[in-house]
């Protein structure tokens, strides 16, 4: 029996990248993910591409892992490479029929599908270094700055890290609801696309109904507990920067001016 | 008949999460019988109950429900789980319906019942369950008391009339009159002949419902037998952790001065002992 795992990436591994600080990598992930729209050469991606398998290496994690993280953009990854490949105006390489494919589409559909691909491969890197609490921890580090401007980041990054605690324990709910239905005779996975839809009537009800009464029930535990919006509180964690934080900020910098200067071959 | 024959389950196999839910597990359980399934949180009680109607199904092992392997392809599942019928724990939380009738009514008209039949299948249910009156079947099941709840939640799975009545944790959350309620129709379906399966917790429940006790710990079954044999047993009480109810304590000690006295399930079978002995 499989259960399924949730934002599964994070690998509980004892990787060097672990050890990072959450707002380290955040920051550095997310500035290489912008820089990718700047890449102009092929061999600039490329040099880029073995800079993100180094990560993955280095993060110990199974490549196949990595591909499974690609599943839910493939559509995406699919549609926009074709759509650049045969709508891209210029010269004509190759036509069929209605179809043509100009060497301007080859270009700008590999530029894409290597963008596409780069970012989900930084961002894996990122889940599967990063434990959820971390990852907000950083967030709200990170966004902090807004403050000045009076946005509620404290709040903000407590509602992620809520919605994101209570994705496994509403999966676990409807898995449970589910069952429970299944029992009464309900199969979720057969009959015409209407009875699945109307199938599913039983187990979204009560699964929001629970969700509501949870979320009531969390909010008067939470003010029982001395919780005020608004007011600060202290940090169990304090995050800081290290050694190694700096040594992985100099590596991206020198990555992404080398993948700039890098000439085409 | 169900009959488990040397079932393992396991979770999450090859990563580090994996743990082995069920190891080598083998029963049977025979008509009419009244079976409850004891131990610790964990133990694996919940995956036994949800191997019964294919829900789960075992890495290794069959379970065979009527001599016939469940989980076999050519097996409607449909068949399976209208003959064991599970009521999970907090059962009324799967309430979606906008009447009580259509809340019972959903499990008999999943498994095809119609008009009439369906109609007597919704009011018979509730009748076992303890509501006389037809008209509890227009309110809002929402709109009820918690221990109302839970008998139109069990009435529900009875609807479909199953051979094997399986209960994860019937009582839990009960105050003391919906117990009361709740003992009393579960025991009157025993007599009417349907089988029990039930999980709990609480072992005066236990001695009161069951005729035959499993005991899992860490996914190992550690005592199947009866009753009486499971609270005398005390190396084994000690190792699963459950307190012997006070019943038997007290019948334990009066033993000594009364060895003919016979095991007691209920404070009264004991006052009705002592009361023949000395005023026959």
């Amino acid at each position: 029996m499989k259960k399924r795992s949730f934002f599964g990436q994070y690998n509980f591994s004892d990787s060097l990248l672990c050890k990072l600080d959450p707002r380290v990598k955040i920051v550095l992930v997310f500035s290489i993910v912008v820089f990718l729209f700047f890449v102009k050469t092929i061999s600039g991606y490329m040099l880029l591409l073995l800079f993100s398998i180094f990560l993955i290496l280095l993060a110990k994690s199974k490549i196949s892992d990595v591909f499974r993280s690609l599943a839910p953009i493939l559509f995406l990854l699919l549609f926009t490479v074709l759509f650049q490949l045969f709508f891209t105006p210029g010269k004509v390489v190759y036509s069929f029929l209605f179809l043509k494919i100009t060497s301007e589409g080859i270009y700008l559909a590999t530029y894409i599908a290597m963008r596409l691909m780069l970012l989900s491969f930084f961002t894996f890197v990122l889940t599967a270094t990063t434990s959820n609490i971390e990852l907000t921890d950083g967030f709200e580090s990170v966004i902090s700055p807004l403050k000045i401007v009076r946005f509620p980041t404290e709040d903000v990054a407590l509602m992620i890290s809520i919605a994101m605690r209570f994705v496994p324990v509403l999966f676990e709910e409807a898995t449970r609801i589910m069952k429970a239905q299944t029992s009464r005779g309900v199969l979720f996975n057969r009959g015409s696309l209407m009875q699945r839809a109307r199938s599913f009537l039983p187990l979204l009800l009560p699964l929001l109904l629970n969700a509501f009464n949870r979320a009531d029930q969390l909010a008067i535990a939470m003010e029982a507990r001395g919780f005020v919006v608004g007011k600060a509180r202290t940090k169990y964690r304090e995050m800081r920067i290290k050694k190694i934080d700096l040594l992985f900020i100099f590596l991206f910098i020198l990555v992404m001016i080398a993948s700039i200067m890098v000439r085409n071959i | 008949m169900l009959e488990l024959k040397n079932v393992f389950v396991t979770y999450d196999p090859n990563t580090i999460f994996t743990s082995d839910a069920l190891v080598d597990i083998s029963l049977k359980i025979k008509k009419n019988e009244s079976v409850g399934i004891v131990g610790r949180i964990g133990s694996g009680k919940s995956t036994l109950i949800q191997l019964f109607n294919g829900l789960i199904k075992p890495d290794k092992g069959i379970v065979l429900l009527d001599n016939i392997d469940i989980n076999s392809k050519q097996v409607d599942i449909r068949k399976v789980r209208k003959k064991v019928g599970i009521v999970f724990q907090y059962p009324e939380e799967q309430f979606f319906a906008e009447t009580v009738f259509d809340e019972v009514a959903f499990g008999p008209k999943n498994m095809g019942m119609r008009e009439i039949v369906l109609k007597n299948a919704v009011f018979s249910a509730l009748k076992e369950m303890g509501f006389s009156s037809e008209k509890i079947a227009k309110h809002s099941p929402f709109s009820l008391s918690g221990g109302e709840k839970r008998r139109v939640a069990i009435a529900s799975i009875i609807a479909m009339n199953p051979d094997i009545l399986v209960l994860d944790e019937p009582m839990a959350g009960m105050d003391f009159d919906g117990k009361e309620k709740l003992i009393k129709y579960i025991k009157n379906e025993i007599k009417n002949g349907r089988t029990i399966v039930f999980v709990t917790h609480n072992m005066e429940e236990l001695l009161e419902i069951a005729d035959r006790v499993i005991a899992l710990d860490e996914g190992r079954k550690v005592f199947d037998g009866r009753v009486r044999d499971f609270f005398s047993d005390k190396e084994l009480i000690e190792k699963i952790g459950i307190d012997i109810p006070s019943v038997v304590k007290i019948r334990n000690k009066l033993e000594k001065c009364y060895p003919d006295i016979p095991f007691c399930r209920t404070p009264l079978e004991i006052s009705s002992y002592l009361k023949k002995r000395y005023r026959p």
